[in-house]
């Protein structure tokens, strides 16, 4: 069974994202014509305004920018502690994500190389596939 | 993007073209201990919703003006309350109205009575958010989508303007290798602050020990980095500056500035990339011109402080130090009332009252004139005043001056 994890903002563009999710295709915006890679999904280019855009697959590649640790319980689906980190795709974006369960605010440190993986969920969307970083190799 | 153009010739002509001449806010430690056996207010038991609050603290501001409710031409109403609702329970059919935080209003009530639309305006503010229960992180984290970050995350667990700023702080660190003992001191020393102030709501001192051993909330940020979550009211009136010649010895609005920076905000970028030290540039450019002022003629000074690290991001970014060197700046008593720079005098968010960016302006207004004369309070013969206000993406300042 899937793990329920606190709900997903949908709409449209984020709809998308979450199709390519579901294949684990980690891919975001690439604008038709600019070629900003733009984070979260929106209907637009935020530096051209063009409308025109196709997904891109990233590489899924990237490196520890910032991090913290949760030791207050917000969401019942989190138990304190539990880290946040912020990491630098190869590609430009900043991707906020979790790790998988194994992993510490402890096991970080700033420029660390840290690789993509998915980690199973659910909520009232429906059951999906979680993009999520851990350190690269371990 | 389109380079920017600081107009300073049409920006110093407003310079003291309006003045603050009466102040006021609610009770805020009885509004605090509202709750059952005078506990702090819980969900649902608040004496007082977000109106009475605004009129509470508009009825004082008012008295403290020696001016009546008939005066008042113009309202910028703050906080969850309605412009619509606000008029009507304030009975004030203003002829220009607008919503805002309160730097916000300040620069529009500026621009509105330059422009000849009104000549006296109330800026109020009240929110019962403690017994609203409004909730700054987790499920119910207020706002929704209009700012994508405090909720884009959630998925992932990670929520909450905390979470973000502690992410900025722990990036400070790393860049420059500021750490938590060095940021204790901006809780210590507004801490301080409160514990002159009879209407702050956390009075009781503590050191830098007790700093590094209070929890964590998000790490590296801990307990007392947090400002505080509760009820109060705050107003205050500008007025046309050829017409304050009331009771009170006007407050001049001698500079304003004003700079967005929320392209790639839902990413961090900004924060964590940035600093927001662009937005506090550009703001920087329009302030100090405008005022004829520059850091060292800043004698009393106010951060927004929902949390500890605003004031070490805007030192450095309006250039009291240099970026990086933050941390070593604020030791020292530095930020304290007696040191170089006196930082949130009366306790700011974290300890007097968490009234989003409206309770520092009362505390600026006293102390340029000096109404705390005769206290350790007081910051000996300010004259000069800046508020800057870095929060999310938007990035103000104003510099007051006594007038005479
Ligand atoms: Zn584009």
């Amino acid at each position: 069974m899937a793990t329920t994890r606190p709900v997903r903002v949908m709409d449209p563009f984020a709809r998308e994202f979450w199709e390519y999710a579901e294949k684990k295709e980690f891919r975001m915006q690439k604008c038709g014509e600019c070629n900003k890679l733009r984070w979260p999904a929106a209907a637009v280019c935020d530096k051209c305004l063009s409308a025109e855009y196709s997904w891109e697959p990233l590489s899924g590649k990237g490196q520890v920018l910032s991090w913290i640790v949760f030791h207050r319980q917000y969401f019942p689906e989190y138990p304190a502690p539990h880290p946040a980190v912020a990491v630098e795709l190869a590609e430009g974006p900043i991707f906020v994500c979790c790790m998988p369960d194994e992993f510490q605010g402890s096991d970080l440190s700033d420029a660390l190389p840290m690789e993509l993986t998915w980690l199973d969920a659910e909520d009232r969307f429906g059951e999906y596939h979680l993009p999520v970083f851990k350190p690269a190799g371990k | 993007m389109a380079s920017r153009v600081v107009e300073h010739d049409r920006l110093k002509k407003l310079k003291d073209t309006v003045a603050v001449v009466g102040v006021g806010e609610s009770d805020y430690v009885g509004d605090y201990r509202s709750g059952a056996k005078g506990n702090a207010a819980e969900k649902g038991s608040g004496a007082l919703n977000s109106y009475q609050l605004a009129a509470i603290a508009l009825k004082r501001a008012l008295d403290d003006a020696g001016l009546t409710k008939d005066d008042i031409d113009g309202l910028v109403v703050g906080g969850p309350m309605s412009t619509e609702r606000t008029c009507e329970v304030l009975g004030i059919n203003a002829s220009w109205c607008v919503s805002g935080d309160a730097p916000r209003g300040i620069i529009a009530a500026t621009q509105a009575i330059n422009a000849g639309l009104c000549h006296t305006v109330a800026l109020v503010y009240g929110n019962a958010q403690r017994s609203m229960n409004t909730q700054y992180g987790g499920p119910q984290a207020m706002g929704g989508d209009g700012i994508l970050s405090y909720v884009y995350y959630a998925p992932w667990g990670m929520t909450s303007q905390g979470g973000l700023y502690s992410m900025m702080f722990r990036r400070h660190q790393l860049v420059y290798g500021t750490t938590e003992e060095q940021l204790g001191a901006v809780s210590v020393a507004f801490r301080k602050h409160a514990s002159m102030n009879p209407n702050a709501i956390m009075k009781e001192r503590f050191t830098i020990e007790d700093y590094m051993n209070s929890r964590y909330i998000s790490e590296p940020f801990h307990l007392f980095d947090y400002c505080l979550i509760n009820d109060g009211g705050v107003a205050f009136i500008i007025q046309r500056r050829d017409m304050a010649n009331g009771k009170q010895i006007p407050i001049n609005v001698s500079g304003i500035g004003w700079s967005e920076m929320d392209i790639d905000s839902t990413q961090l970028r900004p924060r964590l990339k940035d600093f927001y030290l662009p937005a506090h540039h550009a703001v920087r450019e329009q302030v100090y011109p405008m005022s004829g002022m520059t850091p060292k003629d800043i004698d009393v000074y106010a951060t927004y402080d929902s949390f500890s690290t605003h004031l070490l991001f805007s030192l450095e970014g309006f250039g009291f130090c240099e970026p990086g060197e933050g941390g070593a700046f604020i030791q020292d008593g530095r930020i304290e009332i007696g040191g170089e720079i006196p930082c949130n005098t009366s306790g700011g968010m974290l300890s007097e009252s968490y009234m989003q960016s409206w309770n520092h302006q009362p505390e600026l207004v006293r102390q340029l004139r000096r109404q705390y004369e005769g206290t350790e309070r007081q910051v000996a013969g300010a004259e000069v005043g800046q508020y800057v206000h870095d929060v999310a993406g938007k990035c103000l300042s104003v510099v007051y001056t006594r007038g005479n």
